[in-house]
């Protein structure tokens, strides 16, 4: 193989300019992948951690699917054809009776670290004349904690206000700001869908970097949610905190089958964002793909050049007893080591780049809130992007290799004479 | 003793017949000048007895054994360690040095490369070459370069020297030295077959192939 090497580095380094332009061209490439690799997938990761933490891993609730056909399925039984036109929306059953049973036979399940439950309702808040809709929740501030780390996202630290001042609540802190509260203690008025109304202390700010749920949530004492919307000792959702969140989807079937009651797993909740996140990443690697595409191209020109000028290289070559395969070999590693220094370079660009997106101070806000880019800097992109670089560079020399290694030196040798 | 033996060569380019039936036989020693016109089949003669071409009908024996055309990496093989050639054009590869040209065939044959760099060191010494044998090719003469061919040609110590008109590219001065080295190598053993168009250098051959239309007429 030390003949190889020895015409393949002498090639290569005696045409500088070609291969450093190679070299860059990969390197765009492979810089371009990690940067943009460890952004979407930073963003996702955040965006799945954090959701995952303010909310359940599994949900129980009823579901809220009206049975437009019930009556007439019961005067004429399951199989008829029906058809329901302005049917009105009744009240529904919206809680689960036997909640205090159900947390004590779940608390003591092996997959499962805590449950907590939650009574989830709609009310107008009012701070001065503005006023803004609000998801509330009440929530048992001691079982939330078993479910939730939810004294990270409160920036005071006061979660258990709601249990000393059953007339404290933790609003969110974009809630708070489109309300214009600045500073802990201010009352607010909350009107509730029944015209129930109560003046409560804002004890405390939410924060979870997301969006959605920092300009709407409001927490509050179970018991203080179910007086003022007149749900004594009611609950409509039971929340589950496992120990793998990717068992989640089992667990989630297996208490639906346990309880009756319907179930959902956060990966249920979250399809949403995890088919955009999905989408998203096609189209990160598309064009990612291109531009590898773009610089295996240009390995490609560059060794067909190569091949077309040194014709007669090569015939000499093999009149000295190069074989076709050592041919083939030479300008495959031509390109082989042109990936080689290519992603290594690339690397170092993906890593300055991610150096300089972590040090970039910007509000991101959006479907989550950070202060700069949320980076996964995975080593794996590094190892992918040089698998990348090595596969794209083999293809694109080996055709031109493959070209080269069939020339017949007797034409070459007659066509110069 | 016979090294090369050519039986009813026959060779076709696109249905033209260059080669006819030729009969040879290269010994141990000899120093043979191939001359005829233009498109007689001198060049493609020699092509066939260095391996580069097989031929479409025929027979190539080298030191005995017959060549069997079907195992391309063992004719490559020959090519390397049996045959030297020299071109009218020096073909040396512009981005090496001399020495680096001079050590290619010896590398393939398997020679470290400390052992091929001092061997290529040896050759262009004894070919006048000393004191350049880290300059590329296009920083010495014609006639420099066509020694370095040689030199190249001589690397893996080869049975038979093949020549393609290896001065038709130089002025007489030049000639006058690269047939003294030929002269001397082949007074020292070496056997070579070269094609020329010059008369004069065939004199100073051992033997004389005369070719026409494809058929050696004596």
């Amino acid at each position: 193989m030390k003949h190889i090497f020895f015409v393949t580095l002498k090639f290569l380094f005696e045409r500088k300019r070609q291969t450093i332009v190679a070299i860059v061209g990969v390197s765009i490439g492979v810089g371009a992948f990690i940067a943009m690799a460890s952004l979407m997938n930073g963003f996702q990761k955040y965006f799945i951690e954090q959701a995952l933490d303010v909310n359940a891993h599994i949900t129980l609730k009823i579901k809220d699917e009206p049975d437009k056909g019930k009556i007439i399925k019961l005067a004429y039984g399951d199989n008829v054809y029906y058809q329901v036109f302005g049917a009105k929306p009744k009240d529904l059953k919206n809680k689960v009776t036997d909640f205090k049973f159900i947390i004590a036979k779940y608390e003591k399940d092996k997959d499962i670290i805590g449950v907590s439950p939650h009574l989830t309702g709609q009310g107008i808040v009012k701070y001065g004349t503005i006023e803004k809709s609000a998801s509330l929740m009440g929530i048992d501030p001691v079982l939330e904690r078993t479910t939730s780390p939810i004294d990270r996202f409160t920036i005071n630290k006061k979660l258990d206000t709601l249990i000393t001042d059953r007339d404290s609540i933790i609003i969110g802190k974009l809630l708070a700001r489109d309300l214009g509260i600045d500073e802990l203690g201010k009352k607010v008025i909350l009107t509730t869908p029944n015209g129930n109304t109560h003046i409560f202390k804002v004890t405390d700010f939410f924060e979870s970097g997301i969006t959605m749920l920092d300009q709407t949530r409001i927490y509050m004492n179970l018991k203080t949610l179910q007086t003022i919307l007149n749900k004594i000792d009611e609950v409509n959702e039971i929340v589950f905190r496992v120990k793998d969140v990717n068992e989640a989807e089992k667990i989630a079937d297996r208490i639906n089958k346990e309880t009756g009651y319907y179930t959902e797993s956060w990966k249920k909740a979250f399809r949403n964002f995890l088919q955009l996140f999905k989408i998203q990443n096609y189209i990160t690697y598309m064009i990612v793909f291109a531009i590898l595409i773009v610089s295996a191209f240009g390995i490609f020109n560059i060794i067909m050049m190569t091949v077309l000028e040194k014709k007669k290289d090569i015939a000499i070559l093999k009149a000295l007893g190069y074989e076709d395969t050592d041919i083939v070999k030479i300008f495959v590693f031509h390109g082989i080591i042109i990936g080689l220094f290519g992603s290594l370079l690339g690397c170092l660009t993906g890593y300055l780049l991610q150096e300089f997106l972590a040090s970039v101070n910007i509000s991101v806000e959006g479907l989550v809130r950070t202060k700069g880019f949320a980076l996964d800097r995975n080593p794996v992109y590094f190892l992918y992007g040089v698998l990348f670089a090595f596969f794209f560079s083999f293809i694109a020399a080996f055709y031109p290799s493959y070209k080269a290694s069939k020339l017949n030196p007797v034409d070459i040798f007659r066509s110069s004479a | 003793m016979n090294i090369v033996e050519l039986v009813k060569i026959n060779k076709k380019i696109r249905d033209e017949e260059i080669i006819k039936d030729i009969n040879l036989t290269i010994q141990r020693g000899d120093f043979i000048s191939v001359i005829g016109p233009s498109g007689s089949g001198k060049s493609s003669l020699l092509y066939i007895i260095g391996l580069l071409d097989r031929p479409n009908r025929g027979e190539v024996i080298i030191e005995g054994e017959k060549v069997d055309y079907d195992y391309p990496e063992k004719i490559a093989h020959l090519r390397n360690i049996k045959f030297g050639f020299i071109f009218q054009f020096h073909y040396l590869i512009s981005e090496f040095s001399l020495t680096e040209n001079v050590m290619t065939p010896m590398l393939k044959a398997g020679k470290t490369k400390a052992e091929a760099k001092e061997k290529a060191y040896e050759i262009l010494n004894k070919l006048g070459l000393k004191g350049k044998e880290n300059r590329k090719p296009f920083q010495i003469s014609g006639g420099e370069q066509q020694r370095v061919a040689i030199a190249r040609a001589l690397a893996n110590d080869p049975l038979v020297i093949i020549a393609d008109e290896p001065t038709g590219n130089l002025d007489s001065k030049n000639t006058e030295i690269v047939m003294e080295i030929f002269c001397h190598l082949n007074e020292e053993g070496k056997t070579i077959i070269m094609v020329t168009h010059d008369i004069d250098l065939t004199k100073r051959t051992k033997k004389i192939i005369k070719m026409l239309d494809g058929r050696i007429i004596y």
